[in-house]
């Protein structure tokens, strides 16, 4: 049984349809990437995919529990990062942990030791008692992904894990996501930057104007060429034509 | 630049026209209860020159200075609902806050409000043609008193832009309501005293004229006794007036452009002091029992934490302040406080809390997003809500109930108490109710200074008066059996079952049906809260 099955998903926004007929088959165990340019519908798919956006059709499967008619089943195997969302930032990120592993149903118990477990593991141990909204972007990023794991979900979904994340921090992720899938859940993020995925994913699909390019593994999708190079191609890169933005050189 | 500012101004007030039909209903509505309230005090002020001197000088003051406070009361309800002009969004462009004063005045003016005071000060100028001197003096104490009146809320606002977030707010509110506060009292003193005369109109004249005396020496009643004091050929006093009311407007403008160039150079919140948190406090032992009490147990962190929050209760907090302020002025005069306005606070303040119940959805903004996929209920989210405020704001009804009782008698415990229990259960419950259907997206404290404004103040105005209204027709008949408990006897048994039996069937309605709306709908209503900026 695949992790996510999403099929013919729809959403239509006045004459735009931001997500056009997309499916998508993400394999039990995968670290998959959904890549696209800006605008692809990325982070509107996986806003259906959570439950956060009601699509106008398509159907949305976690492990086989449908995640607009059995809700509850389906989201507490999933955990979830979005991007661009607020966070309950006036708690301190061992409050936040805390908030949504007791939401979550965890017991008290359970719930705090997991908070110091994560704090720990992503480096926040330290600054466990500020305030979220006095973090920096890469530490929300962290106490976010913090949030996502605190209930061991099956299935993780990050939209753009590693924007705004420094390096060292990268690094953290890329180890906690790996050990993740190497224990057997699935990840599912999104990512503009072919560097990461091509270095983390073992599939991916390339997204754009809300619709699948091409999907599969790593090397099915390649064929051969870097990431980059066949992304650009699928896309239909443009180039700067030489005279253009002519009086930008100085010299 | 004004021409530029005004035209922005115009293009958004456009806009926000242009949105979804229930915020033109609310702008219509808003408009509709505003000309209803001002409509009378228009006419009242037009007749002034057919009656007495003394009458048209305490009418004029009066109206005057109340005018002055709801420009001080209208930010304080209304701060960060619309932060399309806030001066954080100017900070990158090179920009003098000289060169920008003028400009968001004048854009500023551009609203009900202002068009509404500025009707005013026009019936006041018309009421005053008495003779050339009057009206001259007329003319300038309408201006000056409506260039202060609309300067108060751009000097409120440009200084809570500069410290909401930031801990400093918390004094610049207190500041601010405390300032309202004192205001208030002093009216509701010289109302109250005026009114207990009873020895004939003469004694009421007496005492009316004597408030207008004390107002007219006040920064916010000067400019408008300027008339009075030249039609009673008191120049003394007019020059003693006309300085205070010039000094006052002076003061605003260097305070609002002090304010505004500091605006201006610290745009974006840098917290002035990292706070950290204790690691584990009562709120965590006391409320992780359930979803609910895991949600009421954060609204308590929030309520101490997030400055929108915080302000609200600084507003119930004046409830007590106000009523202590007037038994202790009352008893200072000699007299014993049997005003039956100290027993009417506490059902008043409960009936208010609805409001702020409905709008705690929106203030969470795109964080609610946790709730969804954390399969939180709709009734536990109501209720939780319910039950976090409630620790809050009930212990003040408590005390404000108690205050009144206590300088009044003790005969007016069970029916006084019977009403405000069925009041404030009836407003919490529609409260729950409402703020599951409407939302409200507000701009959230240190917000992006280029995002667009939301255009909230009047839906959130329109959602306030039909809580209000909707708990009182609820909670009507409660209110009457209580009343008819002084005169018969089954009343007095009947009184406080009744209302205990109201508060709890709307607050049951409130976050059942409530929760109901919200388990269908959580999507739309994330997306409804999320602010756009």
């Amino acid at each position: 049984m695949p992790a996510l099955r999403v099929t013919d998903l729809v959403k239509t926004y006045g004459d735009k349809r931001a997500v056009d007929g997309l499916s998508l088959l993400v394999p039990a165990g995968s670290m998959y990437g959904l890549v696209g340019p800006n605008g692809a519908g990325k982070t509107t798919t996986l806003s259906m995919v959570t439950g956060l956006l009601r699509p106008d059709s398509g159907t949305v499967e976690v492990l086989g529990h449908d995640v607009w008619s059995d809700p509850v089943a389906a989201k507490s195997l999933i955990g979830v990062l979005p991007d661009g969302l607020h966070v309950f930032d006036r708690l301190s990120g061992r409050e936040l942990i805390r908030y949504v592993a007791l939401l979550r149903g965890l017991d008290r118990r359970v719930a705090e030791a997991r908070a110091e477990e994560l704090l720990s593991a992503l480096g926040l141990a330290d600054d466990a008692e500020l305030l979220v909204c006095d973090y920096s972007a890469g530490m929300t990023k962290k106490i976010g992904l913090a949030c996502a794991l605190v209930h061991a979900p099956r299935l993780l979904i990050l939209d753009e894990p590693f924007e705004s994340v420094d390096p060292v921090s990268g690094d953290m992720i890329r180890q906690i996501l790996k050990a993740f899938v190497s224990s057997g859940g699935t990840v599912l993020l999104s990512s503009h930057v072919m560097e990461i995925v091509e270095a983390l994913c073992d599939s991916l699909a390339i997204v754009l104007h809300g619709r699948v390019l091409a999907a599969g593994t790593l090397g099915d999708v390649r064929q051969g060429d870097s990431l980059t190079e066949r992304f650009l191609d699928l896309v239909g890169a443009r180039h700067l034509e030489s005279e253009s933005l002519a009086w930008l050189h100085s010299s | 630049m004004v021409a530029l500012l005004v035209g922005l101004r115009f293009r958004l007030l456009r806009r926000s026209l242009a949105g979804p039909s229930r915020h033109r209903v609310a702008v219509a509505a808003v408009a509709i209860v505003s000309l209803l309230f001002t409509a009378p005090v228009c006419l009242v002020l037009l007749v002034l020159g057919g009656t007495d001197l003394v009458m048209a000088r305490a009418v004029t003051v009066l109206i005057g200075f109340s005018l002055m406070l709801a420009w001080v009361w209208l930010p304080l309800v209304l701060t960060g609902t619309d932060d399309a002009l806030s001066p954080g969004r100017f900070a990158l462009l090179p920009l003098s806050a000289f060169r920008l004063l003028p400009g968001l005045y004048v854009a500023g003016l551009i609203g009900l409000g202002s068009a509404l005071s500025i009707l005013v000060a026009l019936c006041s100028v018309v009421g005053w043609t008495r003779s050339v001197p009057t009206f001259i003096a007329a003319v300038v104490g309408a201006l000056l008193g409506v260039l202060t009146a609309t300067l108060i809320p751009h000097v409120l606002t440009t200084a809570f832009a500069g410290a909401l977030g930031s801990r400093r707010f918390r004094d610049l509110t207190g500041l601010a309501v405390v300032g309202f506060a004192v205001g208030i009292t002093i009216v509701m003193q010289l109302a109250s005293s005026a009114i207990s005369h009873t020895d004939g109109p003469e004694a009421v004249m007496a005492a009316l004229d004597h408030a207008a005396t004390v107002l007219s020496w006040t920064p916010f009643g000067a400019a408008w006794v300027l008339p009075a004091d030249v039609a009673q050929g008191n120049m003394a006093a007019a020059l003693g007036h006309a300085a205070l009311a010039v000094g006052t407007l002076a003061a605003l403008v260097v305070g609002w452009w002090a304010a505004l160039r500091r605006a201006l150079t610290t745009p974006l919140e840098v917290p002035d002091v990292v706070v950290r948190v204790t690691r584990e406090s009562a709120i965590d032992r006391w409320f992780s029992g359930s979803t609910t009490a895991v949600i009421a147990g954060r609204l308590l962190r929030y309520y101490r934490r997030d400055p929108r929050r915080l302000l609200s209760v600084f507003s119930m907090m004046l409830a007590p302040v106000l009523v202590g302020v007037s038994v202790a002025g009352v008893n200072a005069a000699g007299g014993r406080a049997g005003g039956i306005s100290l027993l009417l606070v506490a059902p008043f303040l409960g009936l208010l809390l609805g409001p702020t119940l409905a709008f705690d959805i929106s203030y969470d903004d795109s964080a609610l997003w946790t709730h969804l996929t954390t399969s939180v209920k709709g009734w536990e989210d109501r209720l939780g809500r319910l039950v976090g405020f409630s620790t809050i704001a009930l212990p003040i009804v408590a005390l404000v109930l108690l205050m009144g009782v206590l300088s009044t008698g003790s005969e007016n415990l069970l029916p006084f108490g019977a009403a405000t229990i069925a009041v404030t259960g009836a407003s919490l419950g529609v409260g729950s109710h409402l703020g599951s259907i409407i939302q409200v997206p507000v701009p959230p404290p240190g917000s992006n200074p280029f995002g667009k404004g939301s255009g909230g103040g009047p839906l959130s105005i329109v959602v306030s008066l039909l809580t209000v209204v909707l708990a009182l027709l609820v909670a009507a008949p409660a209110l009457a059996v209580a009343a008819l408990s002084y005169s018969y006897r089954w009343a007095v048994y009947a009184t406080m079952p009744i209302a205990l039996i109201t508060a709890a069937a709307v607050i049951v309605w409130g976050v059942v049906i409530g929760g109901r709306r919200l388990d269908r709908r959580w999507p739309e209503v994330l997306r409804e809260v999320t602010y756009t900026g």
